[in-house]
Formats: structure tokens, C-alpha cells, sequence
């Protein structure tokens, strides 16, 4: 769990954290090894997870041929990736062997969802982020991926 | 001559405020000094970690990669031929995908070489730029 810590504290998205919800996150969280060449969400598909990067590199294909390439520890792939709708937007691709702290969606929803200065924290980095490492990401994506608190 | 009449005629309740002030000053000093015992005793117990007494290291951001092996200098090659022939910049899933069907050995390997190696850049607008002077730098 301490190794899931130390990786969340590294990402833009949660080092903010509190200590208490960086734990209650860590706690809802899954280590998965994940194969070079493989296809971890689909675009269109039922969204069921959030991933954060521990090692490897991944690719984000957006739906206009736009690409974003995720390699550093911590990096979050998720808020991209669900509609309102529950689907994923994005289609998300192992370059490399590594592994992914993946949090099932609706674990991550039911989390934000009862604690507000929580959810505010993490879509304020959340967009921090986007502005400053994928801003075509965030120009595009941003209406269509708002949650429904 | 006794009693107050005394303490008066010899400035008795002078010394007597200045003997209660410094007491009092003492005694607050004290604990003052044992209420922040606890922050002294964390910076002690923290010393490792305190960034004055740290030891400044300078972090190369992208450590960098060793020469391309042959095969490596092949794929590359190949990837750039298929660059070529895709506008500029370029999508890189469309690139992935044609390396795909291209039946090249471990296109998405060969790819995230090729991105660590900075051949291909992001144009940060979502595509991806061929860098020739780093391809001639570990390929030619």
C-alpha cells in the first residue's frame, strides 16, 4: 500500500491530497500489470475503471486522431475517459510492459461524490493538469466529461 | 521606623515589582520555551529532510538512452518511411495503426523507443512531429 502512496503523492492530480484521503483512495485501488501492446479501455465501451500510471508508458487515441502520450508515475487517465454516459471517450494503449493502479469507476464516483472539498481538490488539479501538460485535450473534452455530483 | 512606613522610606514596593516582574518574566519564558519543545524535538527527529541542510542534487529529467541496436536502427528506419508518407504532424494512433498492419516487429515497443529517444515529439496541439536531427543521432 506504502509503494500505492508514494505514487499517488508523485502525480500532479493527488499530491494535494490529505494524508487521510490519499489513504482512502489508496485503499479503493488495484495493482495491475498490464502487457506491451495492450488495450486497456475502448472507446465507446462500458466505462468500468480510472487508471494511474505506476510504470510504462501509455497512449490516449482520442476520437479526432489526436494522441496524448501518459509516461510519468502518477499520471491519471480517467477523468478523459468517462462521459456522463458511463462510457469510455478514449481508446487507452500499453506501449510498454508496466503497471496501473486501477480504481473501478463507480468506486471512484461513490468517493467524490460523498465528499465535496475532495471531489473540488481533485477536478481543480484535474484541469490545472490538462491546461498545462494537454490543453487540446482540454478544450475538446471538457463539456462532455463533467461528472454529475 | 517598621512596617509599611518602611517598606515605603526605602523603596520597598519598587524592588518588590521588579523582583514579581522578573519572576513572572522568567517563568513565562520558561514556558514558553517547554510549550515549543515539541516543534525542536520534530526538526530533530526530521533533520534528513529539512531542504536547508540538503544536499542540492541536480535531476536530468530524461536520463540518456543507450545506442540503438541494429534491429532497433531497422525499426526506426522503417518508421520513418512510414512517417513520410503521412502529413506533418502527424496522429500518432495513425501512425501505431499503420505500423500495425505494416507488419512491423513490436510496433508499440519500437514506438515508445522512438518517443523516449525524442525522434517523434509532440507538437502539443495532440499530433506529433519527426525530429531529423535526433533520428540522425541514433540512427545514421
Amino acid at each position: 500500500m506504502s509503494g500505492e502512496l508514494k505514487i499517488l503523492e508523485k502525480g500532479t492530480i493527488f499530491s494535494s491530497l490529505a494524508p487521510n484521503d490519499l489513504k482512502r483512495l489508496g485503499s479503493l485501488m488495484e495493482t495491475r500489470d498490464i502487457q506491451e501492446g495492450e488495450t486497456l479501455a475502448t472507446r465507446g465501451e462500458k466505462a468500468t475503471q480510472v487508471f494511474i500510471l505506476a510504470s510504462g508508458t501509455l497512449l490516449i487515441a482520442m476520437d479526432d486522431g489526436k494522441t496524448a502520450v501518459m509516461e510519468t508515475p502518477g499520471d491519471f487517465i480517467g477523468m478523459e475517459l468517462l462521459s456522463s454516459k458511463g462510457e469510455y471517450i478514449n481508446t487507452v494503449i500499453s506501449l510498454t510492459r508496466g503497471e496501473v493502479l486501477a480504481i473501478k469507476r463507480d468506486d471512484f464516483i461513490d468517493l467524490i461524490q460523498e465528499d465535496s472539498a475532495l471531489a473540488e481538490t481533485i477536478m481543480d488539479q484535474w484541469h490545472s493538469f490538462l491546461t498545462e501538460t494537454l490543453p487540446f485535450v482540454e478544450k475538446e473534452a471538457s463539456p462532455d466529461t463533467e461528472y454529475h455530483y | 521606623m517598621y512596617g509599611i512606613e518602611a517598606i515605603a522610606k526605602y523603596n520597598g514596593w519598587a524592588i518588590s515589582a521588579v523582583g514579581v516582574s522578573i519572576v513572572f518574566t522568567g517563568l513565562v519564558l520558561l514556558s514558553l520555551s517547554i510549550s515549543r519543545i515539541h516543534k525542536v524535538l520534530d526538526l530533530w527527529d526530521n533533520r534528513n529532510n529539512i531542504q536547508l541542510f540538503k544536499k542540492k542534487v541536480v535531476k536530468d529529467p530524461k536520463p540518456e538512452l543507450p545506442p540503438f541496436t541494429p534491429n532497433e536502427k531497422a525499426s526506426a528506419r522503417q518508421f520513418r518511411l512510414l512517417i513520410s508518407t503521412m502529413d506533418d504532424p502527424f496522429s500518432l494512433q495513425r501512425l501505431l495503426h499503420l505500423a500495425k498492419i505494416s507488419g512491423l516487429e513490436r510496433p508499440h515497443a519500437s514506438l515508445d523507443h522512438l518517443l523516449k529517444a525524442r525522434i517523434i515529439e509532440p507538437d502539443h496541439q495532440g499530433h506529433h512531429l519527426f525530429n531529423s536531427e535526433a533520428f540522425d543521432r541514433f540512427v545514421s
